[in-house]
């Protein structure tokens, strides 16, 4: 990483496509961020159960379930909409639902809160847990407030701070699900619902308003990321605008580098993947690729024999599953795991260019190899990383190495293409090896075995005929 | 009889298997031969806590090549199970339903032709986007002999058929089916450890029970319908129309009169003609997969306790839908929760079915999966509660696999709810289960 945009060697300084460190677009103030994110916080947090308490009193039970169910559809179609993950409006969503489904059945407006409170307690353990496996619940929520660069997400300082905001928010939840289990052996709806909006909203709005503060300032005051926050401002007029010929010779050296890994437009192509992990007999999986234009994978499943008889459909990004115990093919998402370190999109999709935004952000030599470093984000969100950070060599400008972030930042996996061979007159990578960011003894070595250039019908790639394909 | 043919198709399994190993004649290459053998043991934990199923199975599919536009596909299950000589809880009618079992699971001829892909012969088809649901699911009969806890690959009862699939454009597909194989589901015998709870009539008259015994084949009485199915940007949508037989048995009654005696009450079983319309969603949100299927049976008849009812039955049409998510956690955990509901057209008193808690029955599934040291030890769960009456099916399995082809599994399922609902009534079967397969 010797000469990655002149940064100094002691911090890493990832740089977005508009130049600035730490993806930060915006400025970074607490009220900023408050007045940002502060009303949907609040509408998640009290939305439904005013609209519930609204429906109930002026015509109610059934219209007051209704009523807050429809607010709790409609809140997660605005955040679609808006391509946000919802996480906020998702969970809200899921209440209100499962509320819905115990009100209708039971008929009691008291039974209708029992579920809330059982999820709230969950919410609050699931935000402790998270901190016990490392990847801090608040720090989910913090990147679908404020655009962290993958970079960033994946630091210690990050993990830190969202840690801490996460434990805060765990014994909150779990106390206000104990006071509003207390408020529910009352049995009386105003009861209830006063206990919840007092617990609710003024405690959410504050617990919020510490969060965003605490975690601004935690980002400010340490050494890893301070940095960047202070110059965010002078790194923007210093680098300026990503120019259009820059960034159209980065799709130009994506697009180069995915030929690589796509020996034609149509063809059959075996490969090994072997699993292997410390201590332990590594595992071998065999597939057959058929592919096409257009983004048409068949994936068979070749070896063991208890994966013999299942296959994997990719049409661009749509992707089917299909299980012979099942009979038929399920639909399922690229990001899902195949095998060890493989995501499906691994072997299902081979188009960085299409799947991304390149963005040029700087050089670096890899074993001596001069390499172009270019930062990838996902165009859409139905690929199967966030974002990759990608090495591809300046002669030749073939794959080196790939770093896959998911959508909280976390880093997942490294990637390393070697064993490049000349095919029927077509250089290719005929292994990719992935290694567990955290687990570094695990990792899968894609070998690409021998290929067969052909055209496929068009009906090899129809959901309806991977049953005959069997 | 059926016991010898059983061991003769197993000892059969493994000699192919075993001759696929040498070299094999030019003619016989294109031949692919797979099978796998399973031993499944299962022990009842409510009083009598005792084995349930002793059962040792095996499967054997070959596929022959002719050309890439002809395959030829046959595949054959057989089991025996030992319970049925290791206790004697069972009666003679389920021994004998339960016992030995060898069928033809598939024997079919595919022939391909541009965009024309025509299959003729037995077969499963399995229409529909949602994992562990029948709502479109409906073309084959299913086997309910052991409740719906095999594999679905398992529970569909194969049939002879003509099934035809036409690519009108990119992502358009029509696809036909034509049967007069009109086999029903098959239902437990009396005294089977999965039998279904019998209607609560009370005659005071005597009453005989005919048999459901009408031919498994008849042009007259077949069966068929359409699928359109259309992938525009990422969205899988097919609609459905089906016209078939009602796969279960309702209890028509009469009144036959016996002078100088009481009239006799004749329960005659009888599948009143259904037009199913239906239609599935499959979408992609990443990280979120969403799916949707409803079936809208009209002609669907329930048995009714009305004591005053002339046949006993009442026609209901009757509409399944459900609505599921599948997600992610942790890029680790697989979840799908699922909502399915069972709308009857008109009231719903006197009806009693397990399964019909109201004139809208709801219930939730949640099934998760993971799976550790690289996939080696998966965990499973699925959970489905009846939300009218709180019944529910909790079923857990750990499979571990051993190596490539050998898998161990254990597993538990449990039942709760009041009597006369669907997981309540096997509230006294909770189980716990052993599994061992190996596939080659």
């Amino acid at each position: 990483m010797s000469n990655y945009m002149g940064g100094p060697e002691t911090a890493p300084r990832p740089l977005d496509e508009g130049g600035n460190a730490l993806g930060l677009r915006p400025r970074v103030t607490v009220a900023g961020l408050l007045l940002g994110s502060g009303p949907r916080f609040a509408r998640d947090a009290a939305g439904p159960v005013l609209v519930f308490y609204a429906g109930l009193k002026l015509f109610g039970l059934t219209t007051g379930i209704i009523a807050a169910t429809a607010f709790g559809v409609l809140t997660f179609g605005w955040e679609r909409r808006r391509a946000r993950a919802g996480l906020g409006a998702a969970i809200g969503l899921t209440i209100a639902l499962t509320q819905a489904a115990t009100g209708l059945a039971t008929g009691s407006a008291v039974a209708y809160f029992a579920p809330g409170i059982v999820v709230n307690a969950i919410y609050g353990l699931v935000f402790i847990g998270s901190v016990v496996i490392g990847r801090p619940l608040a720090g989910v929520f913090a990147s679908e407030t404020y655009p962290f660069a993958p970079a960033v997400k994946a630091s210690a300082t990050f993990r830190r701070v969202f840690s801490r905001v996460s434990l805060a928010w765990g014994a909150y939840l779990l106390a206000r699900s104990a006071l509003r289990l207390l408020a529910l052996t009352w049995r009386d709806v105003d009861v209830i619902v006063a206990v919840n909006i007092a617990t609710g909203v003024p405690f959410t709005a504050a617990l919020t308003a510490w969060s965003i503060w605490y975690g601004v300032r935690g980002f400010r005051r340490s050494e890893e990321w301070g940095w960047a926050l202070k110059g965010v401002v002078l790194m923007t007029l210093l680098l300026g605008a990503v120019s259009p010929a820059r960034a159209q010779q980065a799709v130009d050296i994506v697009a180069d580098a995915d030929r690589y890994r796509r020996p034609g437009d149509s063809f059959v192509w075996n490969i090994r993947i072997t699993s292997e992990e410390a201590k332990k007999t590594p595992s071998v999986d065999d597939f057959q690729v058929f592919a096409k234009t257009g983004g048409r994978v068949l994936v068979k499943f070749v070896a063991p024999p208890r994966s013999v008889g299942r296959s994997l459909l990719a049409l661009g990004r749509d992707l089917w599953i299909y299980l012979p115990d099942a009979g038929k093919p399920v639909r399922i998402p690229l990001s899902q795991r195949l095998v060890g370190q493989v995501a499906n999109g691994d072997i299902a999709r081979a188009d960085y260019a299409g799947d991304y935004e390149a963005t040029l952000v700087g050089d670096d030599a890899v074993d001596g190899l001069a390499c172009h470093v270019l930062d990838l984000k996902a165009k859409t969100r139905d690929v199967t990383y966030s974002a990759i950070k990608y090495w591809v060599s300046k002669d030749g400008r073939r794959p080196v190495q790939a770093e896959f972030y998911a959508g909280t930042g976390t880093l997942l996996k490294t990637g390393r293409f070697d064993k490049f061979k000349d095919v029927g007159g077509h250089p290719l990578a005929t292994r990719l090896t992935l290694t567990d960011a955290i687990r570094t003894d695990r990792r899968s070595v894609l070998d690409y075995g021998e290929i067969s250039v052909r055209a496929l019908p068009d009906k090899y790639f129809d959901k309806n005929y991977m049953k005959t394909l069997d | 009889m059926r016991r010898v043919l059983a061991a003769a198709m197993l000892l059969a399994l493994a000699t192919s298997a075993g001759a696929q190993e040498s070299e094999v004649p030019q003619w016989l290459q294109p031949l692919r031969v797979r099978g796998r053998l399973a031993e499944e043991f299962a022990y009842r934990l409510h009083d009598p806590g005792d084995v349930s199923k002793l059962k040792t199975l095996g499967w054997l599919d070959g596929k022959y090549t002719v050309s890439d536009a002809v395959t030829l596909r046959a595949a054959v299950r057989g089991w025996y199970d030992a319970v049925f000589d290791a206790t004697d809880r069972y009666p003679a009618n389920v021994e004998e339903d339960q016992k030995t079992d060898v069928s033809l699971r598939e024997a079919l001829l595919s022939v391909s032709h541009r965009d024309l892909d025509v299959r003729l012969g037995r077969q499963q088809i399995v229409w529909g986007e949602a994992i562990s649901t029948f709502v479109t699911d409906i073309v084959n009969p299913k086997d309910f002999r052991e409740f719906v806890l095999p594999d679905f690959s398992e529970l569909r009862i194969p049939i002879w058929a003509l099934n035809a699939t036409y690519r009108l454009a990119e992502g358009v597909i029509v696809e036909g089916v034509w049967t007069p194989d009109t086999r029903t589901n098959k239902l437990p015998k009396q005294g089977a450890e999965f039998q279904f709870a019998r209607i609560p009539y009370r005659f005071h008259n005597p009453a005989v029970h005919l048999p459901d015994d009408q031919d498994e084949f008849s042009v007259a009485r077949s069966e068929g319908g359409v699928r359109l199915s259309v992938l525009r940007r990422g969205w899988d949508i097919s609609l459905i129309y089906y016209d078939q037989a009602d796969k279960t048995p309702v209890l028509f009654q009469r009144r036959v009169s016996q002078p100088p005696g009481p009239d006799v009450i004749v329960l005659d079983p009888q599948h009143p003609r259904l037009h199913i319309i239906g239609a599935t969603l499959g979408k992609s949100l990443e990280p979120v997969v969403v799916r949707a299927e409803a079936a809208y049976s009209i002609g669907k008849h329930y048995e009714t306790v009305d004591p005053l009812d002339p046949d006993g039955v009442v026609r209901r049409d009757t509409l399944d839908w459900l609505v599921g998510v599948d997600y992610t956690f942790f890029e680790k955990v697989d979840t799908a929760l699922q909502l399915s509901q069972r709308v009857l057209m008109g009231s719903v008193t006197n009806i009693v079915r397990p399964g019909v808690d109201g004139q809208v029955t709801t219930s939730v599934a949640l099934r998760a999966a993971t799976g550790f040291f690289d996939n080696t030890l998966n965990p499973s769960l699925l959970f489905v509660v009846g939300v009218n009456r709180a019944d529910y099916r909790l079923s857990a399995r750990i499979d571990y696999l051993v190596s490539g082809a050998v898998t161990l599994s254990v597993g538990a399922d449990i039942f709760e709810g009041p009597h006369q609902t669907l997981y309540g009534e096997f509230d006294r079967n909770d189980r716990v289960t052993f599994t061992t397969t190996w596939r080659f």
